[in-house]
């Protein structure tokens, strides 16, 4: 059997993550890591990564979705005789229609954005690692920042104050670096709030074309509770920003994003006021 | 001679708006258009209601018939049937104003779609789907209950299995047996003589409540921004609980033995810690409101 080199490793690394060595391979790549300092530390690195991948945030789109749909396409009714009411041909769009429109526009963006989050390929070709980061066991460790004063009242952010995701590739070369359990956690947790940051772009886009056609009342309190959902994102991200390690606080920056999602989603699936 | 005139012209005038306002009057009652008649279903069928404005009262009974009595002000009425669907919508300009008194067989499927609309329903027995952009929903004696709404406050009483996602309003559930997943943005969450094994209760500048029974392999999870999370427990519950907060206050009626650790300066705080042997797990989170663990029968407040 031909000694196996780190570089041989690295190259069939993919593979190997991937499922697709036959067995005598793997056996060889396998005792490959557990003997080498280098490469044993990155498949195990790996496979965690792979791991909290699983827990990636739900954007599939929302079962409200295929509910509305399926009571459009269902049987259709037989009328009934004698008729108590007159049937009456209604005129022009119908918001039952306009919705079904609305809905069929949001599925495909919560399809696309679920589509980049679940493949995690990104436009240069290399696998983006997009998870939520599931919370420890035990109590999140102290923070270094114990004493400062907490950040409350701020004003609502942005969407689009999160930092870029950062890419990490399934074929590190020998020059990468190992890379730590915190930098894994902020790269997934980066990813996972760019997922959401785009998806509340694309969805905030539908609702400002949306405004005209609803009713006053309701776009009021769209926006008040938009600016609430801000406010709580804001003083997540103001918080993650002195403790970046905090799962509680990732976790709850991407609830808080979820739940903006989720409401944008809602709006635009509201019929037209007339 | 000229009295005479004058009066019968008065007489006239009279006669004349009395006419008119009679033709006004059956002119909107004609516009009201009504439905009064009972069908046959199918025992699980599927009862679709739909209107713009008004109100959708529901309530279950034990004949495989409905009595459908539904008014309509301004607009039409149309009613088809199947033998196991029915669909009874509100048919003209845009925002009518409807009242459906339905009656249903018990176990009938409801899918309720308002806009701006009081729904009630009591004592169907199935599924209920409700859907709507303002008003209140008040559900009784259901197996599963969906709602969607904008606007409005919900509560819900006697059910197995709840999922609400609403805007703006409060939640209010009494006497919740099976999973319960509930969202809202700015209102409060309140859940009563509860024994639901699967709990996930979440609001943004909310509160959250939750008063029952936790089974051992239960999961319970109930979460804030800004609001306090409140949870009253048994004396002799057995739970796994975890309560974090980043800059509010940590209360508990039950004795903290710590486990996996706890950080309780700075930000955030939290406490991971078991109470009798440690089945259910119980998550409380909130960032800036109060976390707040009560034991039945000590303490009788909801909210300091």
């Amino acid at each position: 059997m031909i000694a196996l080199t780190c570089d041989r490793f690295e190259d069939r690394l993919s593979a190997l993550m991937e499922g697709e060595t036959a067995a005598a391979e793997r056996e060889q790549l396998e005792a490959h890591a557990s003997a080498c300092s280098r490469c044993g530390p990155l498949l195990v690195e790996l496979r965690a990564i792979v791991r909290e991948a699983g827990d990636l945030p739900e954007l599939l789109p929302s079962r409200d979705l295929w509910e509305g749909v399926a009571a459009r396409i269902e049987t259709p009714v037989v009328q009934i005789e004698p008729r108590q009411a007159p049937l009456v041909v209604r005129r022009g769009l119908s918001w039952r229609t306009a919705a079904a429109a609305a809905a069929v526009l949001v599925a495909l963006t919560a399809l696309a954005t679920w589509r980049i989050a679940a493949t995690g390929v990104d436009s240069q070709g290399t696998e983006r690692i997009a998870a939520a980061v599931e919370p420890p066991v035990t109590a999140p460790p102290s923070n270094p920042s114990a004493g400062t004063t907490p950040p409350v009242d701020t004003a609502p952010a942005p969407d689009r104050m999160a930092p870029a995701p950062r890419s990490l590739t399934a074929r590190p070369r020998a020059t990468t670096p190992a890379v730590s359990a915190p930098a894994v956690r902020n790269a997934a947790a980066d990813a996972a709030t760019a997922v959401y940051d785009r998806e509340i772009a694309s969805l905030r886009s539908m609702l400002d074309t949306r405004r005209a056609e609803l009713d006053s009342a309701t776009v009021r309190v769209l926006e008040e509770n938009l600016t609430i959902i801000d406010r709580a994102i804001a003083q997540s991200r103001q918080a993650l920003a002195q403790d970046p390690n905090s799962t509680f606080l990732i976790d709850h920056l991407n609830s808080a994003l979820g739940r903006k999602v989720q409401l944008l989603r809602t709006v635009t699936l509201i019929p037209a006021s007339s | 001679m000229t009295r005479t005139w004058l009066i019968a012209l008065l007489a006239g005038a009279h006669l004349a708006a009395a006419h008119q306002a009679d033709a006004q009057r059956r002119d909107r009652e004609d516009r009201i258009a009504r439905i009064d008649t009972t069908l046959t279903l199918a025992r699980g069928g599927l009862v679709e209601l739909e209107g713009p404005d008004g109100d959708m009262i529901v309530t279950g009974w034990d004949r495989d018939e409905v009595r459908v009595r539904a008014t309509n002000n301004d607009g039409d009425l149309r009613l088809d049937a199947t033998s196991s669907r029915i669909q009874l919508k509100s048919v003209g300009m845009g925002w009518s104003d409807v009242r459906y008194e339905v009656t249903v067989p018990t176990g009938t499927r409801l899918l309720l779609n308002g806009r701006s609309t009081e729904i009630t329903v009591r004592g169907t027995r199935g599924e209920v789907e409700a859907h709507t952009q303002n008003g209140d929903i008040a559900i009784e004696d259901a197996t599963s209950v969906t709602v969607n709404a904008l606007n409005g406050d919900v509560e819900l009483r006697t059910m197995d299995r709840v999922r609400v996602n609403l805007v703006a309003g409060d939640v209010r559930i009494t006497g919740g047996r099976g999973a319960i997943e509930v969202v809202t943005v700015s209102g409060d969450v309140e859940m009563h003589g509860m024994t639901s094994r699967s709990v996930s209760a979440g609001t943004s500048s909310g509160e959250v409540f939750y008063e029952g029974a936790i089974d051992p392999s239960g999961r319970y999870e109930l979460t804030s921004h800004s609001g306090n999370v409140v949870v009253r427990l048994p004396a002799d519950v057995s739970a796994a609980v975890r309560l974090q907060t980043y800059s509010g206050e940590i209360e508990s009626d039950f004795p903290i033995h710590l486990e996996g650790g706890a950080t309780m300066g700075g930000h955030p705080r939290s406490f991971d810690f078991r109470i009798g042997n440690g089945g259910a797990r119980i998550t409380m989170t909130s960032f800036s409101g109060a976390v707040r663990l009560q034991r039945a029968g000590t303490s009788n407040r909801q909210e300091d």
